[in-house]
């Protein structure tokens, strides 16, 4: 005889599987240990910091026209956007203006920049999900974009276009309609995949539904970029708080800021992709609008005693550039607040509840970009121990250390 | 002393054909030729070159990559189960050649009407379900004695997986048993070959399920959740390196060679090809030929490989069409789609053989 008070409630076993330091999911190192009941996620750790770098650190010793190409090396994917970003810093510490055809430039390559970095994110997502033909195919019409950086920059990867003052290259006419003819086949292509997305249902029923981020969730946590846009939180450093060419442009009001209340990966790719076609249209304006006129400033390498806050949208969201300069021609302090470290914090949330097969893809939709993120191993010499210290512990850590050491008499 | 030397010669002969051809040398040299295709046509596909370099437009890439693993390090790790871990993949391929002894390629027993594999009885159909079905048992076993979490996530996948699609490709398989009355591999095939042709149409359904069913059984996009490399790092495989992983390779890819066989030999008329068309010269004179000569030791080996690489091409498009399923969704794909549609079928073709087709007048 069985009686209702001694049921027995049969748990599934609890299995703890790593995703990474070293995984085929993650192109670069970091720790993900998701505790699973089955195929099920119900606990999510977040454990970065495999690719620190130092270099803020380093940047303190460097004149600022070394740390446009050190601080362009943050990241492979997106340097023109801390290249850019502390450009616009220094000027702005500097107090000079930049000539009208610079800006125009510069944020040309800004939106080319998020053009490639969009489509490599697209492709990935579709590798994530195995669907390897789109991936293969996003990645050859990427291409495009990387041989229109060439052809401006003279480089694939590090374009270093910025100088302090304007950009070391000007973008001669006779480039102009090869650049109108590639943003044609690009805009097409990306139609196609949008489509893709859309309407493949074995790609559609991997994203839609997953990874959840609530719209308060997401300002809560500080979600920036397509992150925050997916979930419908109206953040777009080009939309609120315009620099550059983007002033004219929004001035224009052709563009609206591309937003998706689905909050899931869905909502991502879609917001991704839209703002790929967007990129693609504010590239040609900018081609086409394209004032005459000299591309470069002459700045004196001192830059007077300033503290500079210099926001840029990313192509992975909100990138802060936070500068203190000191009358030489070297930085006092940069620090440096990537968009990825910002999406980190929601990570853990969204991946709880969803299946471990979508774990990549969750993943994956934040774009991260690990090395723009990690931050700190306190390696102890004196012990000869080394601690890993998660965000959260650094954070009390420094206000505590920062409350016993003011770092700058007022 | 005249009977010993018939029985060596004999026995040589049937060495020759079990080791060399149609047998294990055979249908080896084919499944590196069909994962040449695979991949070839997967990559041309996907607008990459694919293998190139080695031999002609890459033909014996796979060859090298079969040989290089064998001289990869092999590893074992500490927590596995030693015997069965390296008995795995030797299980895996003994199975699979098993399998492919029973495809009839040439002529073995030229007593019998119709070409017979090297093995063929009557009731063989039953054992070849039973093979395919104990290769899934032995592919769960392998994730568990490999005591690796992803091992054991992608075993219990395999499992999953192999239970939502075994009934169809069972239910698509038995459909020319139901119409030819017989459950040996030949005979189906050649009755089949000597029905009318209005009985095509029975064929299609089934067809289209068995290469959705043996797709999934063949672990491929878009049902390669035991493997997903991006989400558990190629699953049941995981430990396997050296050797053993050479041998699954070989395994799979002679698992490719079977799939594609089966389809050719019982939907689409096995290694007859010129016989179909309606000329006495073809369908008579030619059919006798091959069948009594040694025309037919060339003949249908090249028919067979033409319409099973039309199998592979088939599969390998469907592979770079789609996006890899989580398993929820297999499964529910399987159960509310895959078996009532294998099951209606069955019943249609029941329904067609009963009550249609003696109305229609068709024999």
């Amino acid at each position: 005889m069985t009686s209702t008070s001694n049921r027995t409630v049969v748990i599934p076993p609890r299995v703890s599987i790593p995703i990474g330091p070293q995984h085929p999911a993650l192109k670069e190192p970091a720790m993900f240990k998701l505790t699973v009941e089955g195929e099920l996620i119900v606990d999510a750790e977040v454990n970065i910091g495999y690719n620190h770098r130092g270099v803020e650190k380093l940047a303190e010793s460097n004149t600022h026209i070394q740390n446009l190409y050190l601080l362009a090396r943050i990241c492979g994917i997106c340097s023109a956007t801390h290249n850019g970003n502390y450009a616009q810093a220094v000027e702005s510490a500097a107090e000079v203006e930049i000539p009208e055809r610079a800006r125009y430039i510069r944020t040309l390559i800004w939106e080319l920049d998020r053009i490639h970095s969009h489509i490599l994110w697209l492709g990935v997502a579709f590798h994530e999900v195995g669907f390897d033909t789109a991936f293969m195919y996003t990645w050859r019409d990427r291409e495009v974009a990387m041989d229109m950086l060439e052809s401006i920059s003279g480089n694939r990867v590090h374009h270093d276009m910025n100088t302090v003052g304007g950009v070391r290259r000007d973008v001669p006419d006779e480039l102009v309609p090869k650049l109108l003819r590639g943003f044609d086949k690009l805009k097409e292509r990306m139609r196609y995949y949008r489509d893709v997305v859309l309407h493949e249902k074995t790609f559609w029923d991997r994203v839609a539904g997953v990874g959840i981020l609530e719209t308060d969730v997401a300002k809560k946590m500080g979600a920036v970029g397509p992150t925050a846009r997916g979930s419908n939180v109206p953040v777009d450093v080009r939309f609120n708080d315009p620099t550059q060419a983007y002033v004219p442009m929004m001035d224009t009001g052709d563009f609206e800021m591309i937003l998706n209340d689905r909050c899931d990966v869905a909502g991502r790719t879609i917001v991704r992709v839209e703002e790929t076609i967007q990129a693609i249209e504010m590239c040609s304006w900018l081609v086409k609008n394209m004032p005459d006129g000299p591309i470069r400033e002459r700045v004196r390498p001192r830059i007077q005693p300033n503290e500079v806050l210099a926001r840029h949208e990313a192509p992975r969201g909100e990138l802060i550039h936070y500068l203190v300069t000191n009358g030489t021609d070297k930085p006092e302090r940069i620090k440096v607040r990537a968009p990825t470290h910002a999406n980190w914090v929601s990570m853990a949330h969204t991946l709880k509840g969803n299946y471990l097969a979508d774990a990549p893809i969750i993943l994956a939709a934040i774009d991260p970009c690990y090395s723009c993120t990690d931050r700190v191993v306190v390696v102890d010499a004196d012990e000869q121990k080394m601690e890993l210290v998660p965000l959260d512990v650094l954070r009390v850590r420094a206000n505590k250390w920062y409350k016993e050491n003011p770092r700058r008499d007022e | 002393m005249q009977a010993a030397l018939d029985m060596i010669v004999e026995l040589l002969v049937q060495g020759f054909w079990v080791l060399v051809f149609p047998g294990i040398f055979f249908v080896t040299s084919l499944a590196l030729l069909w994962e040449w295709i695979d991949r070839k046509v997967y990559a041309r596909m996907q607008n990459r070159v694919g293998p190139l370099h080695t031999g002609w437009h890459g033909i014996l890439q796979p060859l090298m990559d079969f040989l290089k693993l064998l001289s990869k390090e092999d590893l074992t790790p500490k927590k596995a189960d030693r015997r069965s871990f390296a008995a795995v993949p030797v299980v895996l391929l003994v199975l699979s050649f098993v399998l492919c002894m029973f495809l009839p390629i040439v002529d073995m027993n030229p007593a019998v009407p119709g070409v017979q594999g090297i093995l063929s009885f009557e009731g063989d159909l039953v054992l070849i379900l039973f093979i395919s079905t104990l290769i899934a048992l032995v592919i769960i076993l392998a994730g568990y004695f490999s005591s690796n979490p992803f091992g054991q996530t992608g075993a219990a996948r395999t499992g999953m997986l192999l239970v939502s699609f075994e009934i169809p490709l069972i239910l698509a398989l038995v459909t020319p048993a139901f119409l030819t009355g017989s459950l040996c591999v030949s005979t189906i095939m050649y009755r089949l070959t000597q029905m009318s042709p209005a009985y095509v149409w029975l064929l299609v359904l089934p067809f289209v399920i068995y290469l959705i069913a043996s797709q999934a059984e063949l672990e491929r996009i878009p049902f390669d959740v035991s493997h997903a490399e991006t989400e558990i790092v190629h699953g049941w495989q995981v430990e396997f390196s050296g050797k053993k992983l050479a041998l699954i390779h070989m395994a799979e890819d002679i698992l490719l060679v079977f799939s594609a066989g089966i389809a050719t030999t019982l939907f689409l008329g096995g290694p007859y090809l010129l016989e179909f068309i309606p000329l006495s010269i073809f369908s008579v004179e030619f059919a006798a030929i091959a069948a009594t000569t040694w025309v037919g030791w060339v003949y249908y080996p090249l028919v067979f490989m033409f319409k099973s690489a039309l199998v592979v091409v088939i599969l390998s498009n469907m592979r770079t069409l789609f996006a890899r399923w989580r398993i929820d969704q297999i499964v529910r794909y399987g159960w509310k789609v895959m078996v009532p549609l294998a099951l209606l079928s069955v019943m249609l073709v029941q329904v067609a053989l009963v009550y249609a087709f003696p109305l229609l007048g068709v024999m």
